[in-house]
């Protein structure tokens, strides 16, 4: 269905290829998983397919890409149209129309479809996303998840032959995430239709995969095969991969399943290391003074309450993790955290400091809040000037937060404009332009979306860094990983109230949707992280 | 920086529509200077209903002409961005001081992207902020059709250094507000000192019938009285705002030209010669 | 639906767009004739009717009330420019303002002076046509939204129509961002008051938004933006020559109309057949774009029926003022009430009765969302400045304002 044939990829301001002597091809009726760093070229070789490199993008295209006999060379986007859908990263950036109707019918007016067919067609797309009841909402008032299956939605009404997706969970939930996820099996599963799909949190999506791409980076060969082979040595894994790996197992396994059925010995031997965890836990850095504290608050737009009386306290040396679904109201809480938001009622309080009352200067001081674009808080016009800045704004020694930067993130070129910078490098930036003013507490929203695994990691020392030095953390996320590898508490919020709060260990385990692939594989034991799976082997007798 | 892309090339044909419609639109800005005593329709209340009525036709036609070879997605979705960003910021422009920031973005949007767009994005970015902050009236077609000479005019202007650049706008500005003001008081001058068939209502009135050299000195007072104020004032917040936001803007434009990479080649070749190991299988 | 026509066609459906706007353009056309308050009065009253029974659920309604303010903005200033530049007409005097000297080129010229109420009544009845007239076209706006106006726009526009729908649906986006690049601005220490504070938004508002076009091009291009239909090159050259045609026309027609001396077929007729040609040669145009209309709005007998009734008020005022236009014109000298002449009553009540007995629009299901992040939009359409901030403002951002309010009380 789709050949590449020796490709290779140079775009028009740059030297090096991107992709160099790819070689692949794709039958008919497969999902395959396009994997791989951030910057690896992994979007430059799903948008070969639909033709908007080089057509779109410019640059050169050496080699040849076919996509059901067609060539990408002879025909520009708009004639593949018929064939290929593509969903890209944001799909409210890709909205042309207003309503749901219009945006799935767009497609089909572009190629001057009948009015009768057209009809004919929404309806059996609605029908098939379960969009039925929102066909004639503004499509600025869905939540993400209703977007993202409106944006595939509309790539599906031309009836193509083959679906490209670019990262489509990125900004979901986990159910949410789940529910795309297992509609993209049905199609390929009922309909035959090949789908192309890049993803970065493997967990959720390397059990559906027929085929596995692995994109290195730098011009380096691709690596395809059967998943299980692929990730067994690939440097980006799910959580169950890596078990295998410290476990020593001979069979991959993708799905809990399968890990589940692998663990029987494993669990009998770590049953006794539970007690360990415990003592982990007991031997934990004693909780400190506290920080930041809510009392009885509500926060409302309008005349609608959003956080219904909350009540809270954060001391030194904690990392918190918030969870909640989307529209519990995390980000809002953050907000007014950090005085964004004022409450109608309660109060509100940072190191005996009101937020919302502090001078600029004064806040980030006391409190800083890496937002969930972080683009928000860039705009200098290169790297060293936004270091720059934030040394002579906060009252720094120059080159304070160049150095933080270094750290971080070694590998971002002071010259480069925010604005190019891929996601994980633009988050170490903010979280230098946050950090180096060293505020005792420091809030990140949604840090997790569209990271990939080794500048999670990153992500995790910086934290781990942080409340080793005393700084109290709070993260609103629903990357459980995430929680399970940095948070010592984990709250959970829900329709603006809190619902639970306590350590992560036990408050993950308690909820099958939010426990973390290795709770799930080990339960009823409480490991969280591979980590702790690897600690507990080395403390066994029989150590090897 | 690169060249300065063209968003939307102005082939002969376009350029030819261009200059004719801008003749014909010149003519029905101008038309009580340039009517002549004993024209059937002086003496009448119709002319500046007719030409608000010829106006969108002609406007309809010129971009007709400039989209016959097809607008770029790219290109219509950057002149939508920007019409936006204008659209967004009319409301912020009070209208008893005349100030208007719109103008910054139609004039350094045609500045980065060439003629052909900055007529086309004056036009729309006009229309949509007329409709946007419900200011829909008579006038509309005329500010439509000033709003995209000024972004031609803009997309004309030589391309500089850095630093000359913004003075070099900044001047541009200020004399674009002056003759804007100019030109939709001029069109709007019979709708606001009467148009009554009994007569002048008023010394600084349009009088049909008069001599040419009578109503310019009429005008002339009369623009001096009324808008000139407010130009002045329209023309002082724009070299304001050309100075201090102006490097922002246009290299944000730049980069956003680079990105989208409208002139960009785009090469199809054999493929590389193979360097030491092959790809997987 | 039944044999007797679209007036018996009562099922609640959506208008096409255009009928609406031919008949709001047709009382415009009627008030544009007409200087006497009562027959505009009448007119800015169908208008209100029209809109209170026919207008729906959509934001676009706010159109109608922002043309009110307009309206009243144009009528104040006009009646201030009668009364500092206005001629002298004797009369019963008012007021006396002070007399500003001018230059001896503008000699003739009085500013200022002595102001008589028949000066005033002037200035106000000629500045009450352009305000009803405003009036009008925000009631076309509010009962058709221009949204669905651009859906019907003809072929050869198509790419601006979209780029036009595309600023329509940015424009509040971009607000939000604002508000949310500002909100980021004091996370970084800096302040957000100011002149700085609003010139530091510009660079990241606008490099996202320019981002995002650059999604929004790819997402166009993926669905098949651009197809072109193959033209025979007879058809082009046809179309090529209407244009053609077209403008000469409406040049030789602008031409005979400003040289008076000329003969008058070369004014008003050739300036009419010029437009003629001039609009076939562009729908014509549009056979180049291969695109299909979804769910097009259909043009049956009530949309006929609303626009004939438009252009009814139109001609009963056009009639009168060609057979007696004393009833038309407000009397100034001297000035009396006016009287209202009845063609126009009776035409301007089926202006009235034709929007009456159109089809009610369906109710709008544009339910609230139920999400908390602020950076969604909750309008969809905007029509005042007012109208804006406040939308920003029930988002929940926080304006200086509040901070400092509550700051007091912490």
């Amino acid at each position: 269905m789709i050949v590449f044939d020796d490709v290779s990829v140079v775009y028009a301001d740059a030297s090096e290829p991107v992709l160099n002597h790819v070689s692949l091809a794709i039958p008919e009726g497969e999902l395959c998983l396009v994997v791989g760093p951030s910057g690896s070229g992994k979007t430059t070789l799903l948008r070969l397919v639909n033709g908007l490199v080089p057509h779109f993008s410019g640059g050169t295209l050496h080699g040849r890409v076919t996509v059901d006999g067609r060539d990408t060379r002879t025909h520009p986007p708009r004639e593949l149209a018929d064939i290929v859908g593509f969903v890209g990263q944001d799909p409210s950036a890709g909205f042309v129309t207003d309503t749901v109707e219009d945006e799935l019918a767009y497609a089909m007016e572009s190629m001057g479809i009948a009015p009768d067919v057209m009809r004919r067609r929404v309806e059996e797309t609605l029908d098939l996303l379960a969009l039925a009841p929102l066909r004639r909402r503004a499509l600025r008032t869905l939540s993400g998840g209703e977007q993202q299956r409106v944006a595939i939605g509309s790539a599906m009404t031309t009836h193509p032959r083959v679906l490209v997706l670019d990262e489509p969970t990125s900004a979901l939930d986990p159910s949410a995430a789940d529910e795309v996820l297992s509609g993209l099996q049905r199609l390929v599963h009922d309909l035959g239709m090949t789908v192309l799909l890049a993803e970065h949190r493997l967990e959720r999506v390397v059990q559906y995969a027929d085929r596995v791409v692995l994109v290195p980076g730098d011009g380096a060969p691709l690596i395809v095969g059967e998943p299980a082979t692929v990730m067994r040595n690939a440097p980006v894994a799910p959580p169950v991969v890596e078990l295998a790996r410290v476990a020593g197992w001979s069979h991959t396994p993708l799905s809990i399943r399968d890990a589940r059925r692998a663990a029987v010995d494993l669990r009998t031997a770590l049953a006794s290391s539970v007690p360990l965890l415990d003592a982990d836990q007991d031997s934990a850095p004693p909780i400190g003074d506290s920080l930041l504290t809510l009392r009885d608050v509500r926060v409302g737009y309008g005349r609608r309450e959003v956080l219904h009386g909350i009540d809270l306290s954060i001391s030194t040396g904690e990392v918190v993790a918030v969870m909640g679904r989307n529209g519990a109201g995390k980000s809002t809480l953050l907000s007014t955290m950090v005085g964004l938001r004022v409450p109608f009622a309660g109060e509100v309080c940072v190191l005996d400091a009101d937020p919302a009352s502090l001078k600029p200067k004064d806040l980030v001081a006391r409190i800083g809040l890496v937002p969930q674009q972080a683009a928000d808080l860039l705009y200098a016009e290169s790297v060293g000037e936004e270091c720059r800045q934030t040394d002579e704004d906060s009252g720094l020694e120059s080159g304070t937060t160049a150095a933080m930067l270094r750290s971080i993130a070694p590998w971002v070129v002071d010259s480069t404009h925010p604005g190019d910078l891929s996601e994980g490098s633009r988050l170490a930036l903010a979280l230098a332009v946050v950090l180096a003013p060293d505020p005792p507490v420091l809030l990140l929203d949604e840090p997790t979306r569209g990271l990939d695994y080794t500048a999670k990691r990153h992500l995790v020392d910086v934290i781990a860094a942080a409340s080793a030095r005393g700084r109290a953390v709070v993260i609103a996320t629903h990357d459980v990983e995430l929680a399970a590898e940095v948070a010592t508490r984990t709250l959970v919020l829900a329709d603006g109230e809190i619902v639970s709060d306590g350590p992560t260990r036990r408050i993950v385990t308690s909820s099958p949707m939010f426990a973390p692939q290795i709770a799930k594989t080990l339960a009823p034991l409480p490991f969280l992280t591979v980590g702790d799976v690897r600690r507990a082997l080395a403390s066994l007798p029989d150590a090897g | 920086m690169s060249a300065r892309s063209t968003a939307i090339p102005v082939g002969r044909r376009s350029l030819v529509a261009l200059v004719v419609v801008s003749l014909v639109g010149m003519a029905a800005f101008s038309w009580p200077l340039v009517m002549t005593p004993s024209a059937g329709i002086a003496h009448g209340a119709d002319a500046p209903w007719i030409f608000a009525a010829v106006l969108p036709l002609l406007i309809a036609v010129i971009a007709a002409e400039l989209a016959d070879g097809g607008i770029d997605a790219k290109s219509v979705a950057m002149l939508g961005v920007l019409a936006a960003v204008g659209a967004a910021l009319r409301p912020l422009g009070g209208g008893a001081t005349g100030f208007q920031p719109m103008f910054v973005v139609i004039i350094l949007g045609g500045y980065a992207f060439g003629a052909g767009f900055g007529f086309v994005l004056g036009a729309v970015t006009m229309l949509a902020s007329a409709l946007l902050t419900g200011g829909v009236g008579p006038w509309l077609p005329f500010q439509m059709f000033a709003g995209a000479w000024v972004g031609m005019a803009a997309g004309l202007l030589p391309h500089l250094v850095v630093r000359g650049r913004l003075w070099l706008l900044a001047a541009y500005g200020f004399v674009s507000s002056l003759a804007f003001g100019l030109l939709m008081n001029l069109s709007f001058w019979p709708w606001a000192l009467g148009l009554s068939s009994e007569g002048a209502s008023s010394p600084l009135a349009y009088v049909a019938g008069a001599p040419w050299q009578e109503n310019l000195r009429t005008f002339a007072t009369f623009h001096l009285a009324t808008s000139m104020g407010w130009d002045v004032t329209r023309g002082i917040g724009t070299v304001v705002l050309v100075l201090v936001a102006g490097r922002a803007v246009l290299g944000a434009l730049h980069r956003a030209g680079r990105r989208a990479a409208f002139d960009a080649p785009r090469e199809f070749v054999p493929p590389l010669p193979r360097i030491g190991a092959g790809s997987a299988p | 639906m039944n044999g007797r026509g679209g007036l018996r066609c009562r099922a609640s459906r959506l208008l096409h767009a255009g009928a609406w706007w031919l008949w709001a353009l047709g009382l415009a056309a009627a008030a544009s004739r007409s200087t006497n308050p009562l027959i505009l009065g009448l007119i800015v009253a169908v208008t209100a009717v029209a809109v209170t029974l026919r207008a729906g659920d959509t934001p676009w309604v706010a159109a109608y009330g922002a043309a009110f303010r307009l309206a009243a903005f144009v009528l104040l200033i006009r009646v201030a420019f009668g009364i500092l530049f206005g001629f002298p007409i004797p009369g019963t005097g008012v007021l006396t303002l002070p007399e500003i000297p001018v230059p001896e080129w503008a000699a003739g010229v009085r500013i200022g002076g002595e102001v008589t109420i028949e000066q005033i009544a002037l200035a106000f009845y000629d500045g009450l046509r352009l305000a009803t007239i405003i009036i009008c076209l925000g009631a076309a706006n509010a009962l058709s939204s221009p949204t669905r106006l651009l859906k019907s726009v003809p072929g050869a526009l198509y790419e601006l129509g979209v780029a036009v729908v595309v600023a329509m649906s940015l424009a509040p986006q971009l607000i939000l961002d604002a508000a949310r690049v500002r909100d980021a601005r004091r996370l970084r220490g800096r302040s957000t008051r100011g002149a700085t504070g609003v010139v530091g938004l510009v660079g990241p508002v606008l490099d996202g938004s320019l981002r995002r076009s650059l999604d929004l091009a790819a997402a166009m291009d993926t669905r098949g933006y651009g197809r072109t239909a193959h033209v025979p090159a007879a058809v082009r050259r046809l179309t090529s020559g209407l244009v053609l045609a077209g403008v000469v026309g409406i040049t030789i027609g602008i031409y005979g109309l400003f040289d008076g001396s000329s003969s008058p077929w070369i004014g008003l007729p050739m300036l009419g057949a010029g437009m003629l040609l001039g609009g076939g040669g562009l729908l014509l145009g549009g056979r180049r774009t291969a695109r299909s209309r979804y769910r097009p709005d259909a043009w049956r007998a009530a949309e006929s029926w609303v626009a004939l009734g438009g252009w009814a008020a139109a001609a009963s005022v056009w009639f009168v003022t060609t057979s007696d236009p004393a009833q038309v014109e407000a009397s100034v000298t001297p000035l009396t009430w006016p009287a209202l002449p009845w063609l126009p009553v009776i035409g301007l009540a089926v202006a009235a009765l034709a929007a009456v007995v159109a089809p009610a629009p369906p109710p709008t299901m544009d339910i609230a969302p139920d999400d908390d992040e602020p950076t969604r939009s909750h309008r969809t359409g905007i029509n005042s400045s007012a109208t804006i901030t406040k939308s920003v403002k029930d988002n929940g951002q926080v304006t200086e304002a509040d901070r400092r309010t509550a700051g007091v009380g912490a």
